[in-house]
Order: C-alpha cells, then structure tokens, then sequence
C-alpha cells in the first residue's frame, strides 16, 4: 500500500473509533460538565509549553483526569472538542486529517484511561477521594499516556521511515513526567469537589513549573546561539574550515540519534562537536592553514589543539562530559590517537561517533591541500579504518545517515583553493606520507 | 543607569531573630492552638523529611533551600510542637548526612532549625488570631486559614533570610528586598505545596504531604534546569575571554581578573543585578575582538573594541554587552546610561594591565588622578580604590 494511502487509512480509523466511543458515551454526559471540561481542556491546549524539539507539555491530561475523577469519564472522553480549535488555529497544512487525527485519537486515549480507572476502583472497592482513587488516577494516566503515544507513533510510523517502535520507546522513557501531574491531578479533583477557591493554590506550582520551563527553553536557546557565534568567529579566519564544526555536530547528532543514544547524551554530543576544535584558536593560522603536508614541528603544535580546547572549556560545569570528548577527538580505537594515546576501552561512544563525524566531514571538504572526497569513497576510508581508527559501529551508523540525509561534499572553495598543480592528493584518512598526512589530524 | 545605596543585612537578622521568637510563643499561649499529631503521623513527617532533606530547590543566582521545608510548614500547620519539628527535622538532616557519609553541615541545620521553630510557632500564632477573630475551630478541619496563611508568610521569609544573611560564611549578594525577586518563585511553590498538604489531609490523612509534594518536584526540576543552563551561560562566556589569551595577545587570566574586580566595583556602587551581570560579561569578553584581527598587526584599543561588539552581537541577546564593549574602545562617546558600565570596564582593564602587585591602598593620588582622566567618572575610580584597599587583585 502506498505511503499515503496508508496515511489515510490509518488516520481514517483513529477518526472512525474515536467517534465511535464519543457516540457510544454520549447518551451520559451532562451537559454542563461537558461544557467545563471542553473549556479547560482548550485552555490547557492553548497554553501548550514546546520544551524541545517535538515535545510539547500540555495540561490536556491532569483535566482528563479531573474529569474522570469527578464528573465521570463519560465526560472525558468530550475533551476532544477543546482540542479541535487549537489544531485548526495552529495547523499550516493537512488541517482537516490532523483535525481528525488529534480528535480520534483524544477521544480513545480519554476513553482507555477511563475505562482503566472505572476498572480498578471497582477491583478494589474504592470511593473516591480515598487513598485507592490516587492509585486509579495513577493508572488512568498510564493508560492515557500509553493509548496516546502508541497512536502518535503509529502515524509517524505509517507516513515516515521510522518504526513503531523506534519512535514509541523513546517516547515511553517521557512517562515519568506524567507522576507530578496525577498528583496534581488528583488534588484538583479532591479540591473541586470540597474547596473549588483552594484551585488558585494548586495552580501556583503549575504555573512556577511552566514559567522555569518557558525560561529554560528560551535560556537554552540563547546558549545554543552564543556558543554557534563564538565557534563560527572562530572558524571564520580559515575558510577551508568553515562551517566545519557545524557540519560535525549536525552529522553526530544524526548518527547518535541512528544509534539510540538518548536525548541528553545527544545534547552534550552537539557542544562536544560543535566545539571540538576551538583549540586551534591557539594554533599558528599558518599551520592551519598551509598548503601541503606539515613538518614534525608543526605536527606538534597541531597535537597541542585538543588540549587547548579542553583548557578553555574546563570549568564550565555544564559541559564537564563534553570535554573529554574535545580532548579526545584525535585518539583511536588502536592507540595511536593524541594527545593521550588512549585505548579503546577509554574511549566513550560519544567520543567515537565525534571522531567519525569529523573525519568524515574533513574528508568530504575541501581543504587547503586537497579537494573534497566523494561521499562513498569517503566511507569506503572510513570503513577500511574500523578497528583500527573508528568504531566499525559508528562507521555503519554514519554510512546510514550519509545515505539517507544525502549528504553532499563541501566544495565552496575548490575554486579558490591554492591547488597549484590541479591533481591534489587523495584524502586519505591515515595513508602513510612522508610528511604527516593533512586528514589524520583534520 | 539605576544605583541604589549599599545594602545592609540587619532587616534580614531582624526577620530571623522575630521568626525564632514566634517558636517561643507556642509554650508563652499554651501550645494548645491545633490539635496533636499522632505517633504515626510524625513517622510519616520524619520519612518525608529525610526523602526531601537532600533535594534543594533554587532560582538562577540564588542558593538553594531544601524542599523539607514545605514537609516542616505541612508540619506545622499539622499541629506539630516547635521542639517536636526541631527534633525531626535534626534527625532527618543527621540521617542524611550519615547516608551520604558526609559531615552534617551546620549552617544547613542552622536553616532548617530556624525555619522549624519559627514555622510551628507562627502556625501556633496563627490559628488561635482565627480562633479569637472568628471562632473558628481548627482542629476540627485539621487546619486553620489562620495557621496556614502565617505559614505561607514565613515560607516566603525563610529563602529571603537564606539569600541575604551571611549564614555558613558565605557573603551574601543582596539586601533583604532586592532578595525578593530571586526567591518569590521558590517561595511560592513552597507555599502552594504546603496549603495545599494542609487542604487534603482530611481527605488523604498522611498522603497528603506525598501528593503535595510531587507537584514542588515538578517545580525543582524545572528551576534545576534553568539555574544550570543559567550558570553554563555565564561560565562559558567566561571560558571565552580565554580565548585571545591562547595566541598571545592578552596575558593569562586578564579577562577573568578584570571580570572578578569589575564584579566587586559593580556591587561597591550597589548597580542592579541585571546591569552588573552584564558588566561582568562585558569584562569578560572585552578583548574578544582580538580573535577576528590580524594577529600580526598592531590595533588600537577602538579597532578591537569594534571587532569585540562584532562577535558578540552575533550571539543575538547580548546587545548591551556587545555596546559596552564597542565604547569601552572610546569612552568619552558613552551614553549617560553606559557611563558606568564602560568606565567600570576601562578602569579594571588598565588597573590589570598595570598589575598593582595585590597591594592594599595601591591607587596613590597621582594614580586616581590619572584613572579618572582617562575613565571620565570619577565615582568609578574611587569605588575601584575602595575595593583595591580591602581586597587587593592578584598580581597580572
């Protein structure tokens, strides 16, 4: 079946059941509790908090649960139509198959959670607001956040090259974000029913958590910003190396991503990379810049950069893990790595897939004393020096990743570039020269 | 440009000494305001105690509280004794500290055994006003607004006397007020959280303090993440003033020295939090412009001051830093607002550059003469000498 005809056929069916269940409910529901339920749940959908890259917080949840608790999850399973404005205001394209999606997929999730709630507290004879409704509330938003993401990873999984499974367990490892919100959760529903004034106290750590996480994000990405500003300056005096660091953190970041690394190892892969070679900042320019092989003298104050570049970073607190990762980015898997000639087995996975990322990105740039490898003859070298230089693992990562993001070779100065003969030498990561060879030491 | 007079710590004392006194209230009335607790009711208060005792909760450029607090206002309001409250918030404090295999820290029990006596007695003092006022019984709900809302009152008073008094001999950073705006979040949160274990004991009795406190963990985690991303912000604009330093072109250190005195003039002159962060970064990254230039080439102060403002503004929200830096190249063309900063700037730089040799009163007469020609303000110099005389800088 065509990728989007089983789009189609996928959304269809979520839209399909959760109208089913809506009318399957609909003959119990008061009216005026439908009401206020569809209300806050568009309050809680407008004011959604991105706290990064395709993970959104929204408070749609605790007023499920508030409804199941108190109202009954007849009413829940409603919330679906506080939902459908804010899709329709926020969608840039495919409005009405994301309408239908979302709605399908609210009015199910409400209706597992409630089902599992009804379930328990008649397994164990509780009454709400006893101590065995928290235990129901707990599992009711188990089975709301399950129902929900196994739906979200269904879509992506029909209508990208991602697998159900990739994209749900990731996801999964998130649940533990909803434990404040059962709590919270269950105090709203035992306060609406006896003291609904006290809600305006229990908002006041709702609002203090989403404040710190709106600061948080804004916080980081004027970090993100500053740290690009300072490398690209960096970068900007040598420029067969611009953009080079870039490149690196984007490539390692695709790679640990192929490879399962999670989501702050992956953060602390970006720095790493994006700052791996600030150390040349304390590198003659001349050596980084000649045009040919270098001597033993100048080897050695290339050696000196990674060194440099942990110095400089050394007490940011934040970026402690990331500065082994800058110190060691010249090592191999063999032990003939600088500056510190470390083994394999000191070498963290971060580290390794940093290394790749740069010797491939070295390799498939143009330089001052070569021109840019082909993608594929670039991971042929990097494959016939697994083992012995890279982690064959990563190598095969990056091999996918080059694939599928059709990475292309950085040539924006071939034509400037001091080549005086016109036949460069090959860019060959470690083939033994005379003289040092340029892509050993990238 | 904003200056306030220098701060004083004796407001903050004088909170502590009147919270320390509430706790003696409780035996003065009776102790009789809220109904005892039982047995099992102070295990469970003990248990929560020792879970949430190492856990701090913090805003960005604050230090951190403990989250027991909000267990110990749960307490309070709970009817707990100040002498039973002290009691177990020592014990969870030692049992951590043992689990931890780590010295217990006096000024942490100093905060803790503050905040106990005075929290139990102002929930004591609390409910027996609401008794008198409307003849409310208390213990009959399990909790008086009385009791809570004198809680919530010295929940906002703990982290401010935290902030602002120099407890475990750290110096404190602001005044009293001032300290305000970098606790109310914390405070709150320990409020709500505290209201809101008193709202549900009838309904939940000893998990109460469990539900209530998972919401505080939602906001700890939240602030966590800010305050850490706040420091990695600062510390790497500071790692970058290393940078020129790398070819050559400054001496070692010159960038952190200069930010580390520009810090102490700002606070001698008592300049807003948020202007003096940016006078420190402007310290910081004064020489960044040395990056960009031809190594070989001899600039003048201006061109690198450009250059500098260059990179920076490419970091997108460092425009006042970015402006500091470009006229500290020329300060003569300062706009009234940037005076300060910019002199603050020019006058460290070259006291650094001179090295002084750490000697107290080092600026002579002819030097402070000299400075305020060249810096144009002279209530800069003067608070630079100030902060020479008692706190020499390090030799460049």
């Amino acid at each position: 079946m065509p990728g989007q005809t089983r789009l189609l056929t996928y959304v269809a069916a979520t839209g399909v059941a959760g109208a089913g269940v809506t009318v399957w409910v609909l003959p119990h529901v008061r009216l005026v509790a439908a009401l206020a339920t569809v209300a806050a749940v568009l309050v809680a959908e407008w004011f959604s908090t991105r706290i990064r890259d395709g993970v959104e917080v929204s408070l749609t949840n605790i007023v499920v649960l508030v409804a199941i608790m108190t109202v009954g999850f007849e009413v829940a399973v409603l919330a679906w139509v506080g939902v459908v404005p804010v899709v329709v205001a926020r969608a840039s394209d495919r409005v009405f198959m994301r309408v239908v999606f979302n709605a399908g997929q609210c009015a199910i999730s409400a209706f597992a959670a409630g089902a599992a709630y009804t379930a328990f507290l008649t397994g164990v004879s509780g009454v709400f607001p006893d101590v065995r409704t928290l235990a129901a509330a707990g599992l009711a938003a188990l089975a709301y956040s399950v129902t929900n993401l196994a739906l979200v990873s269904g879509v992506v999984a029909v209508s990208s090259p991602d697998g159900f499974l990739a994209t749900l367990l990731p996801a999964l490892r998130l649940l533990v974000l909803q434990v404040p919100y059962v709590a919270i959760a269950f105090a709203a529903a035992i306060l609406l029913e006896q003291q609904p004034w006290a809600l305006v106290v229990l908002a006041v750590p709702v609002v203090i958590a989403r404040h710190a996480m709106l600061a948080f994000q804004r916080l980081d990405e004027a970090y993100d910003r500053l740290v690009r500003s300072f490398v690209k300056t960096i970068e900007i005096k040598d420029r067969y190396t611009r953009g080079h660091s870039e490149r690196v953190a984007t490539l390692a970041v695709l790679v640990a991503e192929e490879l399962g690394v999670g989501y702050e190892q992956r953060r602390l892969t970006r720095y790493a990379a994006l700052l791996h070679d600030i150390g040349k900042i304390g590198v003659s320019r001349c050596v980084i810049n000649k045009a040919g092989p270098l001597d033993a003298d100048e080897f050695e104050q290339m050696k000196q950069h990674p060194g440099i570049g942990a110095d400089i970073l050394h007490d940011i607190d934040f970026l402690a893990p990331a500065i082994d990762i800058v110190r060691s980015h010249h090592e191999r898997l063999d032990g003939r790595g600088y500056p510190d000639g470390l083994s394999a087995a000191q070498l963290s996975r971060i580290v390794r897939i940093v290394t790749a990322a740069d010797a491939f990105d070295a390799m498939t740039s143009t330089r001052s004393y070569r021109r840019a490898m082909e993608v594929a003859a670039a991971i042929t070298e990097l494959r016939r020096c697994a083992d012995t230089q890279f982690d064959p693992q990563v190598v095969e990562a990056l091999a996918v990743v080059a694939e599928r993001v059709a990475w292309a070779p950085t040539r924006d100065f071939a034509n400037e570039a001091t080549m005086a003969t016109g036949d460069a030498p090959s860019a060959g990561v470690i083939t033994p020269r005379d003289d040092v060879p340029r892509d050993a030491l990238r | 440009m904003s200056v306030r007079t220098r701060r004083t710590s004796w407001p903050a004392a004088l909170v502590a000494v009147l919270v320390a006194a509430l706790g003696s209230l409780w035996w003065v009335l009776g102790g009789v305001g809220l109904s005892r607790p039982t047995t099992g009711q102070l295990a469970v208060l003990a248990v929560a105690m020792v879970v949430t005792d190492p856990w701090g909760i913090r805003q960005p450029g604050s230090p951190s509280v403990p989250m027991s607090l909000a267990v110990v206002g749960a307490g309070a309001i709970k009817g707990v004794d100040p002498a039973s409250l002290v009691a177990i918030v020592v014990a969870a404090h030692l049992v951590v500290s043992a689990i931890n295999r780590r010295a217990p820290s006096r000024s942490a029990l100093l905060v803790r055994v503050g905040a106990a006596w005075g929290l139990a007695g102002a929930a004591m003092l609390g409910s027996r006003a609401a008794v008198a006022e409307w003849g409310a019984t208390p213990s009959a709900a399990g909790v008086s607004i009385g009791a809570a809302s004198l809680v919530v009152v010295g929940l906002f008073v703990v982290p401010v006397i935290v902030e602002s008094l120099p407890i475990g001999g750290r110096s404190p950073s602001r005044g009293p007020v001032h300290a305000i705006g970098f606790t109310w979040m914390v405070s709150s949160a320990l409020a709500a959280s505290t209201m809101f274990a008193a709202l549900m004991r009838p309904s939940l009795g000893s998990w109460s303090i469990v539900v209530a406190l998972l919401p505080l963990l939602a906001v700890r985690v939240g602030l966590e993440r800010l305050a850490v991303a706040a420091r990695a912000y600062e510390q790497t604009i500071r790692a970058m003033s290393r940078l020129p330093e790398q070819f050559g072109a400054v001496t070692e250190g010159h960038g952190v020295r200069v930010g580390a005195l520009a810090r102490q003039v700002a606070d001698e002159l008592g300049l807003d939090s948020e202007v003096a962060t940016d006078v420190v970064r402007s310290a910081h990254l004064h020489e960044l412009g040395r990056i960009e230039l031809d190594r070989d080439a001899v600039t003048g102060r201006d061109e690198v001051a450009a250059a500098g403002a260059s990179v920076i503004r490419e970091a997108g929200t460092l425009d006042r830093v970015a402006r500091i830096v470009e006229l500290h190249g020329s300060p003569a063309s300062s706009p009234a607002a940037l005076r300060v900063p910019v002199a603050i700037i020019v006058a460290c730089c070259a006291i650094d550059r001179a090295g002084t040799g750490g000697e107290p009163n080092a600026l002579s007469a002819d030097a402070i003469g000299e400075l305020v020609s060249d810096v144009g303000v002279p209530e800069v110099v003067h608070a630079l000498s100030r902060v020479l005389a008692s706190a020499p800088v390090e030799a460049s």
